[in-house]
């Protein structure tokens, strides 16, 4: 063979062999990706500047004098804020109404509702310059107040787990559409024994544009129902859906108005649980997905106890709403606890919602809150738009979900700046543990409260029902979430 | 018949030496054998004279030889007969290098002359080495001009062409002239150096009345190698080129109209039989040929007006010896009806179809069949709407007038050059008469034939007609160009047409040629022909202006070109041939690319910049590993049926390097790096193996393509000539192996004809821009697509740098997608800005994003899903992770329109293109910052000038208030209302807004730059120079003319009778009147005077003085009648006073005549 011509064959085995090993060169599969889904399980603040940021409240009830609320707007720096606030109406003849509005520095604008615009549910959406501002609503109705964070994203689906119709009691979904073009939503109920029902009046349920409906639960061949899990789907647009309660017997009186969560999630924590002769604490799971669900319920925050035997897994058989009530948990001290449920494995996900009847005086005050989920553990930094008005020995519910120990540090927003409460500028907080905080300190009343941690915890906070009612309502405080890993799933 | 020696007139043998070969010597024996007892020899040596001189003297002692400038072609050359011998009183002998009379033949011309009183005469042309053999009797022509040599290839000499007889045209090779006609019709056309030269001078023979008779007495044995000796010439070109001219200046002026058109449609016939019969370069040839009449006119004109004062006859008798019909297509019949004959049967001037074109005819047959089968629907219906198959303008002066305009209109605008590619389609439009539908359809299916027949006319590197059938069909077997066209991949198309002709050029300009000997040549790495500069500028050309015309629309193909010319010259060396060939590859690849890319500016220089290698490359797109290695193997950039047996094509890649020796192996080896250098590059780029990104693997796969086609061919011609008949080996079913895998490999092909489409999509998928409507009452408005980049219907810019990955943009006006989009350049500052709204929005920054993109008039934002194509209903790509949630997140964007394939977002802040704004977008404009832009409702503008074309201008009625034009400020632009100017601001921060003080007529302008019109006007002539330099068009005022033997050399030679034992030229006439007293000649350069000294110092002596003819001068045929009798002339000098009598003269008056043997 010539010498040419094995030159020649030699490079062109040597190209092939070369072709081949580059073809074994594995590149990083890159799916294509234009945002970080605006998925947002639990409202939160971030100050990551943002051009603008619109809020989205769920809503309050209008229908008379009776019935009111507030949007209040916090805003914890040092300059004015500007914006426009949009009330929609529940009320079909009647438009949306923009309005200017312009947050002091370093202080919180209360906008009434009612002032601007009429219906019996009137929602709202708040956009403002940059990130730094804050929004919640406040419901006033007979049966007691609700504070409820306003979210800054909507979502294409919402689910509640803890629906109740008993009794004379009423629940009412709130479905605003805050966008230039109409959602449409199915939706769908899960009663007991897991039996789905899917109202034909709610399938293809449409909800104009810049509008609220609102859907009377009960109304639905739903009344006298303690087990109701609700799923809305758009399957058009996007919506914000909250739910407003009224209890009014069969062990639950109160009113209660909440956002949904937009998804299922795989760890749920609760801070503010408690144990007591006086308190029934349910935990309402309800598996919207496809598949069953095994949760560990974890309680947290308890000293060590002699005899305490931690609760067996729970099954969520897909499609179920399933009531654990602490009650049964062997060994459980009483006092305060937290709880985490976490999934079994990285599919199973669930919606769990905890529903506390405190009993004052011979009522059973309810107070229910939809979950905190895993990714805001790590906020340091939690706030109290709406603050407190009077001294509160029990306003705040920390808790610390890491082993380290914490320091809190509860500061309000005056026209100092943030100034740290007298006595409060370095509480100790244990690990895994739970400390409550008392907000008597007359600097305080009425300013946007910040609690200040040096590692990441849960924070609830308790609100008096007002009208001189007995009891509490409980929400969340609304924690900065800058740092926040949003992990779950997309909801769509 | 014995005569008296001194009283015959003279003839003097004109013979135009060129290199002649082994033969001159016989020549010369057969001048000096000649019995004619007044024959004078004058030699016109044309280029390097060398010992030629000696050569002739030796042998024959008083020939003259004389040096001829160059060489510029026999017709020209003896031409100079008429500057070196004076006098008309005797006969011209012109004749080739390379004839070989016999004894009598001159003597037997003469006499049949005067027997036929013909004007010229030709002896029976024979086989050099077949004596038996007959070459030429004469030449019938036809009214094109088209020769039929009336004897059939091959046929053997029987006598049966024996009889004298008419004849229209007689070979150059040899013709007895009378002096005087020769003089009188000028010579031969000094414009037909070869080929068509003797059917022109008989032509005009005819039309000055004499007759042209073949003597087949006299015998001549001629070796005709004229394509072997001149392989620097474009035989073709200049056969069809030279018989046309003589159709346009010799036909009747009446006839001539009829005689263009008919052979107009003759020349589109051969074309269509030339395709199938691989004859396309003749077919081509002839047409362009008579194409290039048109800009020949005036030269035509003039000739005409020069041959006039020759027409003695009616048109009609000369027409009259014409043949009938066509005979090209009278001897294409005749031809197809023969055996296949070992005989070299070519002939001077006559152009036949090869006559074993069976194999050829039938390749080409399936080949374009089979694609006009897979390309029904798309001829049918039109090309569908996929992929880069976007639609043409309806108007070519959009075209051209965007590409006049300094204004560019792609995106949001701007003042930038436009796309070269955009003036090229123009000015193609122009020639398709403004058929852009029927444009279009061409543009995307015309690049299948035009690779086909690149890949022919690079496989005639092999003699044999089976490798070229081989390397046809092997490079139409190749899937790429099939599978591009189902994935409307015209880039790939474009690149797979264009790269045969590519190679092919670079081979010419190294002057690669196969080596004809097919077994002694086996250590040659290659063979190479000569060529002249002007031909090595003008293959340059075509490959710098085929390079940069396929570069206008892609630019990667600049970069290929480069990649395939060092490919080529690596693969040079590896099979140890020249050094300086490969440096020829390599410099004529990598500076056709540049130069590609030069002769695209000013466009090209708009691509510098941050990710401008996008622009060369193409937009990124996400990728994954599924495009494997063997979906390179197979060429399957789109849905491949069958497509694993397509590997089977590489076998001869492997194969014909182990099989091929010689010139073919270094064929080989250059296939066989190509291909394997295009697949490495291929794979590498998929994988993102290298630093940088390469173009997709359809462009970079089109080099294989090639190398594929010459890797098959180089093994058809190894195994025919290397392999077989040899001893059994390996090498025979290796060979064989190659065989079966091309017909295996062809299969995939051949499938994806079936279904008429190349399996494009059945349905075309519907276009957003279908829906939206051009120009609607609520003003103009812009599209912003945004989504997947690999299923973008049009070009866009990448947001990876803002963070993304895989997601692409383009911003286009209303109305229907079209070529314009094709070329996203970079993005302009403005569109920049629209990235930056795109990364607030990605990054949830704004729930407002439609308030931001109003200010650049974005009315729809659309999400492409499905394209038929990547994306399809079964196999989705998904919408980039993100996207869709986060546009139906915007508060003033609403989900207007959601077919299956895209989403429609309806943006409804959006601000007409050109618009009164409304009060709070007027106070907004003032603003910039996103913001300001996100926290104001700046909706409810008034459209204006709705319709205005991209680069204006527009009249309307504005009212008072603020004019605005969303698109980035510009001080060229103008607005005039009432005739007043309105000074142009910057509003939203970065486009362009007129305070209007008044409402009144307004009219909105751009002004283009000097420098544009001036870039543009360059860049025209730029690639006029090009095109002149590439084509083989010349104008002839352009020739320079001149004398090709020494200006100052008179005349050496004078017609008279010879005078026995002088050696000065004989005066026969000299008894009746002696030359005048004052003609004094040199002793040393007296005419007649043997050349004893070297040619070149014969040339600086020029002191022959020329001698006079008297005037009184007797004529020669009265002398010659003493010997004969009376010829048919009588008295005188030849002067015609009426048609000869013809027809009645050669058979039967060559009967009466003795023979002189």
């Amino acid at each position: 063979m010539s010498l040419r011509r094995i030159l020649v064959a030699v490079t062109v085995v040597v190209g092939f062999l070369a072709s081949v090993l580059a073809s074994q060169h594995t590149r990083a599969t890159t799916a294509t990706r234009f945002a970080v889904v605006p998925y947002a399980s639990r409202p939160y603040a971030s100050h990551n500047t943002p051009v603008t940021t619109t809020w989205f409240c769920a809503g309050v009830p209008a229908a008379d004098d009776t019935v009111g609320g507030q949007i209040v707007i916090a805003n914890p720096t040092d300059v004015a804020i500007n914006g426009h606030i949009t009330y929609m109406s529940s009320d079909p003849a009647v438009s949306a109404v923009v309005q200017t509005l312009v947050a002091p520095p370093r202080d919180k604008l209360t906008l009434d509702v009612k002032a601007s615009i009429s219906g019996p549910f009137i929602a709202a959406f708040v956009e403002i310059e940059g990130g730094e501002g804050m929004v919640e609503q406040r419901a006033t109705t007979p049966a007691g107040d609700a504070v409820t964070s306003c979210v800054t994203q909507t979502s294409p689906t919402w689910y509640f787990a803890d629906g109740w119709t008993a009794k004379n009691s009423t629940e009412q979904l709130i479905l605003s559409n805050p966008y230039d073009d109409k959602a449409t939503v199915d939706i769908a109920f899960f009663t007991k024994n897991g039996v789905k029902r899917t109202p034909s009046a709610f399938q293809g349920y449409s909800v104009d544009p810049q509008s609220v409906k609102v859907i009377d639960v009960g109304s639905s061949q739903l009344q006298d129902e303690q087990i109701i899990g609700i799923q809305v789907a758009a399957t058009h647009g996007r919506l914000l859906t909250g739910r407003a309660q009224n209890y009014d017997g069969d062990g639950r009186v109160g009113f209660s108005l909440d956002l949904g969560v937009p998804s299922p999630s795989e760890q749920l924590w609760f801070v503010d649980g408690e144990k007591g002769d006086d308190v029934v604490e349910q935990y309402v799971l309800f598996n919207p997905t496809d598949e069953d669900a095994e949760a560990t319920a974890t309680v947290l925050g308890i000293p060590p106890t002699e005899g305490f035997v931690p609760p067996d897994p729970i099954t969520v058989p897909s499609g179920n709403v399933v009531t654990f009530d602490t009650k049964n948990i062997v060994g459980l001290p009483d006092g305060p606890h937290s709880m985490v449920f976490a999934s079994a494995d990285a599919k199973s996900s669930l919606v769990i919602e905890r529903v506390l009847s405190r009993t004052v005086n011979g009522v059973p005050v309810t107070s229910v809150v939809p979950s905190m989920t895993a990714e805001y553990a790590f906020a340091t930094r939690w706030y109290l738009p709406i603050g407190v008005d009077a001294a509160d020995d029990q306003a705040i519910v920390v808790y610390n979900p890491f082993a380290s120990a914490a320091t809190i540090s509860v500061k309000a927003v005056g026209p100092g700046g943030e100034v740290a409460v007298p006595g409060m500028e370095a509480i100790e907080l244990p690990g895994a543990g739970i400390k409550t905080i008392a907000l008597n300190d007359p600097s305080v009343f009425g300013k946007i409260v910040v609690v200040d941690v040096t590692a990441g915890v849960y924070v609830e906070r308790r609100l008096p029902r007002g009208h001189d009612l007995e009891g509490l309502s409980v929400s969340w405080a609304l924690p900065e979430c800058g740092p926040c890993s949003f992990s779950s799933p997309p909801s769509s | 018949m014995d005569f008296n020696s001194e009283l015959v007139p003279s003839v003097v043998a004109v013979v135009v030496v060129h290199q002649p070969g082994e033969g001159f010597g016989e020549v010369l024996d057969a001048l000096a054998a000649q019995d004619y007892g007044n024959l004078r020899t004058l030699f016109l040596v044309a280029g390097e004279a060398g010992d030629i001189p000696d050569t002739i003297r030796a042998t024959l002692p008083d020939a003259f030889v004389r040096a001829v400038a160059g060489n510029p072609g026999f017709g020209a050359a003896a031409n100079e007969v008429l500057h070196l011998v004076e006098g008309d009183n005797g006969f011209f002998m012109l004749m080739h290098d390379d004839v070989a009379l016999e004894p009598g033949a001159v003597r037997l011309l003469v006499e049949e002359l005067y027997r036929s009183n013909a004007g010229m005469v030709g002896p029976k042309l024979v086989l050099w080495n077949r004596p038996g053999i007959l070459q030429h009797v004469g030449l019938g022509v036809d009214r094109f001009g088209e020769v039929d040599p009336l004897v059939e290839p091959g046929e053997a000499d029987q006598e049966q062409h024996d009889a004298v007889r008419d004849v229209f045209a007689l070979p150059s090779a040899c013709i007895l002239a009378r002096a005087d006609l020769f003089r009188t019709l000028g010579g031969f056309d000094a414009s037909t150096p070869f080929y068509g030269e003797d059917v022109d001078l008989c032509w005009r023979a005819h039309l000055s009345g004499a007759r042209v008779v073949v003597v087949p007495a006299a015998k001549a044995r001629h070796q005709e190698r004229l394509t072997s000796r001149r392989n620097d010439l474009p035989h073709h070109t200049l056969a069809a080129r030279h018989r046309v001219r003589s159709v346009a200046t010799l036909t009747g002026g009446l006839r001539l109209p009829l005689v263009l058109v008919q052979m107009l449609l003759l020349c589109i016939l051969e074309m269509v039989v030339g395709l199938f019969t691989g004859r396309l370069g003749e077919a081509f040839a002839s047409l362009r040929a008579t194409l290039g009449l048109i800009p020949r006119v005036g030269s035509i004109i003039r000739r005409r007006r020069e041959v006039s004062p020759l027409r003695e006859v009616p048109y009609r008798e000369v027409a009259g010896l014409q043949i009938r019909g066509s005979a090209r297509l009278a001897s294409y019949l005749r031809t197809r009806e023969q055996h296949h004959m070992a005989v070299d049967h070519s002939a001077i001037g006559a152009r036949r179809f090869s006559r074993n074109t069976a194999g050829q005819i039938a390749a080409w047959l399936a080949v374009m069949i089979l694609a006009l089968i897979g390309s029904r629907t798309f001829l049918i219906d039109g090309v569908p709407r996929i992929g880069e198959f976007v639609r043409f303008p309806s108007s070519t002066r959009v075209l051209i007038g965007d590409y006049w305009s300094g204004w560019w209109g792609h995106g949001l605008g701007r003042t930038i050059a436009a796309p070269t590619g955009i003036g090229l389609l123009g000015i193609i439009g122009i020639a398709s008469a403004g058929h852009m539908a029927l444009l279009h359809t061409l543009a995307v299916l015309v690049w299948l034939p035009i690779g086909y027949y690149g890949a022919w006319r690079l496989m005639s590197i092999f003699p044999s007609s089976r490798a070229r059938i081989v390397g046809l069909v092997a490079f139409a077997a190749v899937p790429l160009p099939y599978n591009a066209l189902a994935a409307g991949r015209w880039g790939v198309v474009v690149a797979y047409g264009a790269l045969p002709w590519v190679v092919h050029l670079m081979r010419k300009i190294a002057r690669i040629e196969p080596a004809l000997t097919a077994r002694s040549d086996t250590d040659v790495p290659d063979a190479y022909a000569d060529a002249t500069v002007r031909q090595l500028v003008r293959w340059s050309a075509q490959l710098v202006l085929l390079t940069g015309l396929v570069t206008a629309f892609v630019p990667s193909f600049a970069g290929i070109v480069a990649i395939v010319g060092l490919a080529l010259a690596v693969a040079t060396l590896l099979a140890r041939s020249s050094a300086w060939t490969a440096l020829t590859l390599v410099v004529s690849g990598v500076g056709a690319g540049a130069l590609g890319l030069l002769i695209n500016l000013p466009w090209f220089t708009s691509l510098f910049g941050a990710n401008g290698w996008d622009t060369f490359v193409g937009a990124p797109t996400a990728t994954s590993n599924s495009f494997s290695l063997s979906h390179t193997l197979r060429f399957a950039v789109g849905p491949d049926k069958l497509g694993v047996l397509a590997i089977a094509l590489w076998l001869p890649v492997i194969a014909a390097p182990l099989l091929a020796n010689g010139w073919r192996l270094t064929w080989a080896a250059r296939a066989s790096v190509l291909a394997v250098a295009a697949l490495a590059l291929a794979v590498l780029g998929q994988r993102d193996a290298l630093p940088f990104r390469l173009p997709e693997a359809g462009i970079l796969l089109a080099p294989a393509a090639v190398g594929l086609a010459i890797a098959a061919a180089c093994a058809a011609a190894a195994f025919e000539q290397d392999v077989q008949g040899g001893s059994f080996g390996w090498k025979q079913p290796l060979g064989i192996l190659c065989g079966a895998a091309l017909v295996l490999g062809a299969i995939p092909s051949t499938a994806a004809t079936a279904n008429g489409r190349w399996s494009t999509p059945t349905n075309e998928m519907p276009q957003a821009s279908d829906q939206l409507a051009a120009n609607p009452t609520e003003g103009d408005s812009r599209s912003l697509y945004i989504g997947d980049a690999r299923v973008m219907p049009v070009d866009g810019w990448r947001l990876d740098d803002a963070g993304l990955t895989g997601v692409s943009y383009s911003i286009v006006d209303d109305g229907d997608l079209d070529i314009h989009e094709r070329w996203a350049g970079l993005p302009s500052g403005a569109e920049s800005d629209v990235r930056d709204v795109l990364a607030l929005m990605s990054s949830n920054s704004t729930a407002r994003i439609g308030r931001l993109l109003a200010p650049y008039s974005i009315r729809f934002i659309i999400v492409p899903l499905l394209d038929g194509v990547t994306s399809t209903t079964s196999h989705p790509l998904p919408p980039p992770k993100g996207l869709v949630e986060t546009l139906t997140a915007q508060l003033d964007l609403f989900r207007w329109y959601t077919p299956s394939n895209y989403i429609v977002f309806e943006n409804k802040a959006w601000i007409p293109t050109r618009a009164a704004l409304s009060a709070a977008a007027a106070q907004a404009s003032n603003e910039a910052g996103s913001t300001a832009l996100a926290s104001d409702d700046i909706s409810g503008s008034a459209p204006a000038l709705v319709g205005m074309s991209d680069r204006g201008p527009a009249s309307g009625v504005v009212p008072a208030g603020v004019l605005y034009s969303a698109v980035p400020f510009d001080s060229r632009w103008h607005l005039s209302v009432d005739g007043a100017g309105v000074a142009p601001r910057v509003a939203f921060g970065s486009t362009l807004a007129f305070d209007v003080p008044v409402a009144g007529q307004a009219t909105l302008s751009y002004s283009t730059a000097v420098g544009r019109r001036v870039a543009v006007i360059v860049q025209l002539l730029a690639w006029l120079a090009l095109l002149g330099a590439a084509s083989t068009v010349r104008l002839g005022w352009l020739r320079r003319r001149r004398r090709l033997t020494d200006l100052d050399e008179g005349p050496v030679l004078r017609l008279g009778t010879l005078e026995p034992g002088s050696g000065s030229m004989f005066d026969p006439f000299a008894r009746a009147a002696q030359p005048d007293g004052d003609e004094e000649q040199s002793d040393d350069a007296e005419p007649g005077v043997p050349m004893a000294v070297p040619v070149e110092e014969r040339i600086e002596e020029r002191v022959e003085e020329p001698v006079v003819v008297p005037a009184e001068e007797p004529d020669p045929l009265d002398v010659f009648d003493d010997v004969y009798g009376p010829g048919p002339f009588g008295p005188g000098p030849f002067e015609p006073t009426g048609p000869p009598a013809r027809g009645d003269n050669a058979p039967d008056d060559a009967q009466n005549v003795d023979d002189p043997s």
